[in-house]
């Protein structure tokens, strides 16, 4: 973490007593002449050792930059003694564009627990909150194990960011995490990377029936294609083609009738407010790793309206753009638009900039939980 | 379907939620005087940044209009170059989708068969591009040309209507309250105001917007923000670079005062002294903003007007021998022009009466800073000796708009040793710090809000003519009667000493 560019340590990680954790980081600010502790929210953040050691470290960093808060990894331990906690205090500042450090700096806590501790774990976490302030919770994994400490944080946190491109068995975490998050209440609110991941596709989707000509096309549409990247050792993962269906559906008011599974396809029955049929497809094409679970193309068209409706969406070979080609009238339109490979920390930053629940996102939620009803 | 210009707020079900919800309607933006610097620098990068944001529709088309004979394709790889350099974003995948909307027109302004011709071109490109009709013209020419373009405009019967032409104004609107006003009678004469975006860019930046924000969004500033707590306020606009190249348009457009005070500062000044706007609409802004720009008026003292003047000669900047206003490249060497302004204005109204406004601007000064100050009276009674506490500092609240954003507030505080001793304590938050993100460019800003018909940060007709009024005294003093001296600067100092002396009541300007 250190050698991240963006910050500088203050004070590097040093072990303590899980009591002497806000003593520590006090001696930390009064050694610092001109370092100013500030905080705009608390962030927690889970991951299981299993995963690559030192992302959190550097995510921190970079969220440090552009928010200075409180963070605390929650690091599941997978050796070590049975029932263990430690904990370790560090601070880091952001480093200016010139090069100097910046004066406004980040808390950085650290809790490895295994066992019981770590299914406990939110009380000790409860404690090292900076009061009035609002909790995310960063869950960088799948949801299936120590989904115990998942369901007792939400007690303490405001909002919890997933990314659903991690979850294991996907069809189930999804049903249980939409359960969960629709089942909130109205203060504490959702968000999954693999959402703000769709961002470019929903805006270009949007684009596409922008015209007052093409906005008709909506109410028409009944054959829509959803493809998703698979790559061989990686586990099959359609929760954004899911994402971007639910949202798809629920701005256009589809229901959910049938799912069926076949093989890498999923074929979906749905059906708008005057009873007519949408057929959906949702199914896996191989390609590049990197591509693994993201949405490759999408197809929007209308038997009825022929040509007139049809919208290609497609990443080309690199997962930078997207080519669009849509039919305006005679003529027809090609556009090809770039999109950003938002990094982790991109992504994350956008996710905790408000701790707001988003409509857009829970009625996408409400779709896919329905269609998970249907497996 | 009528064509119309309002940003669609969306028929299309697929937007809510969407950064932008509102998407311009497609529109063929014509540019005049599209082979210059503006257009390269600014225009085109500004429009590709907010197409590859995906914030304009794909029907968007630009057509560049100027007297060089360039082709379509010379034009594009031109502005490709711009793009390139300029540009927030990367040169992508989406050039070539985007150049195939940008085209040229070779035309003369002065030449009303030109304008016609333009009107035929914008009629073939609505139908193989499906603009429907709507049109946006934009005046990056020299200001002797804005006159002209709107008369053949009118004449050509390309002014159309609210909902489907607009028309953007560049800066500088006038060169004093009279031209100001004929030129609103051009405008009005062919267009609505409703149609009509004056430009000032330092209303893009997003620093300004902030001040509105600071002062409006937040309730403990406002019982403060009058002339029983407030001492005086300084504005600030520094700049460390010189005339550069542009020594012959500078001099041309009367230095400092008309190229900074009479735009940019004064605009800060409104925004810092106006009343609370009802909504936060373009009417309802620009008439509080109107309403202050017309209680201001240029201090009076007893040798005349409080202001001062100045020029710089050479010195040093970062370790940099640099050259005397005089000695710049392209710069008639007895030339008067003021690279420099200070001057004290006073509000009257209940609010402000009373309290000084201090603005200041120049090339060359020693940093490149720009902020407003606000300086608080002193504590009524002063509860400890001053032998313990000191020097007592007044509290000053900084709103600092570049480079470094943010804002700073300096109390005192109490030393921890046994005595009272005060030590005076600033209180930072910087926007970058804890907001960081990648700002758009003022121009972006304002090409968005101008495509959605949003005219709030652009300036009224009564507004430019107002902020004109306020340095009509000076620019008759100076310019007219050729009254009141030049005084000179060394280059890399914080400007004459002269501009203390506009300072009264143990006042001093502020060591930035
Ligand atoms: N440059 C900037 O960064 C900047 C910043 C803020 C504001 N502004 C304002 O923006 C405006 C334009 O600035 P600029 O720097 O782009 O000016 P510029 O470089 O002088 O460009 C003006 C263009 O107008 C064309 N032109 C001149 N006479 C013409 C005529 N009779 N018919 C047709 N076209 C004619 C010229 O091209 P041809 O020779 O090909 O005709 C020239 O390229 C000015 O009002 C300026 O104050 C500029």
């Amino acid at each position: 973490m250190t050698e991240n560019a963006s910050v500088v340590a203050i004070a590097e990680p040093s072990r303590v007593q899980v009591s002497q954790i806000d003593k520590q980081l006090k001696t930390i600010w009064s050694s610092q002449e001109g370092a100013t502790r500030a905080s705009t929210f608390n962030l927690l953040v889970y991951e299981s050792e299993l995963q690559d050691p030192n992302s959190i470290g550097e995510a921190i960093g970079a969220i440090a930059v552009q928010h200075p808060c409180r963070a605390i990894a929650l690091l599941a331990s997978t050796d070590g003694p049975k029932d263990n906690l430690e904990a370790y205090v560090a601070a880091y500042c952001p480093v200016s564009e010139g090069g100097g450090r910046e004066s406004i700096c980040c808390e950085y806590i650290t809790l490895r627990a295994s066992g019981k501790a770590l299914d406990e774990l939110d009380t000790t976490a409860a404690a090292l909150l900076l009061p009035e302030l609002e909790t995310f919770l960063w869950w960088k994994g799948p949801l299936n194990i120590h989904l115990e400490l998942f369901t007792n944080l939400q007690h303490i946190v405001d909002r919890t960011v997933v990314d659903s491109s991690l979850f294991e068995e996907p069809e189930k975490a999804l049903e249980s995490y939409t359960s969960l998050a629709l089942g909130q209440e109205k203060n504490r609110s959702f968000g999954d990377l693999n959402w703000s991941r769709l961002t470019p596709w929903r805006e270009e989707t949007a684009v596409a029936f922008d015209s007052e000509s093409r906005a008709a096309c909506l109410g028409a549409l009944d054959r829509v294609i959803i493809e998703y990247g698979q790559s061989e050792g990686i586990p099959l993962n359609p929760c954004q083609a899911y994402l971007f269906l639910g949202w798809l559906a629920s701005r256009l008011g589809w229901q959910p009738l049938s799912l069926h599974n076949k093989d890498l396809t999923k074929q979906i029955i749905m059906r708008d407010s005057t009873q007519r049929p949408i057929q959906v497809t949702v199914r896996a094409v191989a390609g590049e790793a990197h591509l693994a679970g993201q949405i490759t193309s999408v197809g929007l068209r209308s038997e009825e309206m022929g040509a007139a409706c049809s919208t290609v969406l497609c990443s080309s070979d690199s997962s930078s753009c997207i080519r669009m080609q849509m039919n305006m009238g005679e003529a027809t339109l090609s556009l090809v638009s770039d999109i950003d490979t938002l990094t982790t920390e991109q992504l994350l930053s956008e996710a905790l900039r408000t701790p707001d629940r988003d409509p857009i996102y829970e009625e996408s939620l409400e779709v896919i939980h329905d269609l998970m009803q249907l497996k | 379907m009528t064509a119309s210009l309002t940003g669609r707020l969306s028929a299309n079900p697929l937007r809510q939620g969407l950064r932008l919800e509102r998407t311009p309607k497609p529109a063929i933006l014509t540019i005049f005087g599209a082979s210059g610097d503006l257009t390269v620098r600014k225009l085109i990068p500004a429009l590709y940044d907010l197409a590859r944001d995906r914030r304009l529709p794909p029907e968007f088309t630009v057509v560049g209009y100027a007297r060089r004979p360039y082709s379509h394709e010379e034009f594009r790889n031109m502005m490709k170059e711009g793009v390139a350099k300029y540009s927030r974003s990367k040169l992508g995948n989406l050039w070539e989708s985007f150049s195939k909307g940008i085209y040229y027109f070779q035309g003369d302004l002065d030449n009303l068969q030109n304008f016609k011709d333009l009107g035929e071109f914008l009629k073939t490109l609505d139908s193989e591009r499906g603009t429907l009709g709507n049109r946006a013209f934009y005046m990056a020419t020299a200001p002797s040309f804005f006159a002209p373009i709107i008369e053949n405009l009118g004449a050509a019967g390309l002014a159309g209507d609210v909902r489907n032409t607009r028309l953007v104004i560049e800066k500088p609107f006038g060169h004093d309250l009279r031209s100001a006003q004929d030129l609103n009678k051009v405008v009005q004469q062919v267009f609505h105001e409703k149609q009509v975006y004056r430009i000032d860019h330092y209303l893009g930046k997003e620093t300004v917007q902030n001040i509105l924000v600071f002062r409006f969004a937040n309730s403990i500033w406002e019982p403060l923000w009058n002339n029983r707590y407030v001492d005086h306020v300084q504005i600030t606009v520094a700049e460390t670079v010189g005339v550069e190249n542009r020594g012959p348009y500078y001099d041309e457009a009367g230095g400092a005062l008309r190229d900074m005070i009479q735009n940019h500062l004064v605009q800060l000044l409104a925004l810092t002294a106006m009343e609370p706007p009802s909504a936060f609409e373009a009417d309802t802004v620009r008439d509080e903003k109107v309403k202050v720009l017309r209680a201001i008026q240029v201090g009076q003292g007893p040798n005349g007007l409080e202001a001062v003047r100045a020029q710089y000669t050479n010195g040093w900047i970062s370790g940099e021998p640099v050259p005397a206003y005089r000695d710049e490249p392209r710069v008639n060497p007895d030339v008067q022009t003021a690279s420099y302004i200070a001057a004290k204005f006073m509000i009257n109204n209940w609010r402000w009466n009373g309290v000084p406004f201090f603005l200041r601007t120049g090339k060359r000064l020693a940093k490149r800073v720009s902020e407003i100050a606000l300086q608080f009276r002193e504590v009524p009674h002063l509860l400890f000796p001053s032998s313990s506490a000191g020097q007592l500092n007044p509290n000053m609240l900084v709103l600092r708009i570049q480079p470094d954003e943010g804002i700073s507030l300096r109390f005192e505080a109490k030393r921890p040793v046994a005595d009272i001793a005060m030590r005076s304590v600033n209180m930072d938050f910087h926007y970058g710090g804890t907001f960081e993100v990648a700002s758009p460019e003022a121009y972006e800003r304002l090409l968005l809000d101008f495509l959605l018909g949003d005219q709030t940060l652009f300036t009224r007709a009564d507004e430019v003519e107002a902020a004109w009024k306020i340095v009509t005294p000076l620019i008759e003093r100076w310019e007219i009667q050729k009254a009141g001296n030049l005084n000179y600067y060394d280059a890399g100092s914080w400007g004459p000493s002269a501009a203390s002396k506009l300072m009264d009541n143990g006042r001093r300007w502020r060591r930035l």
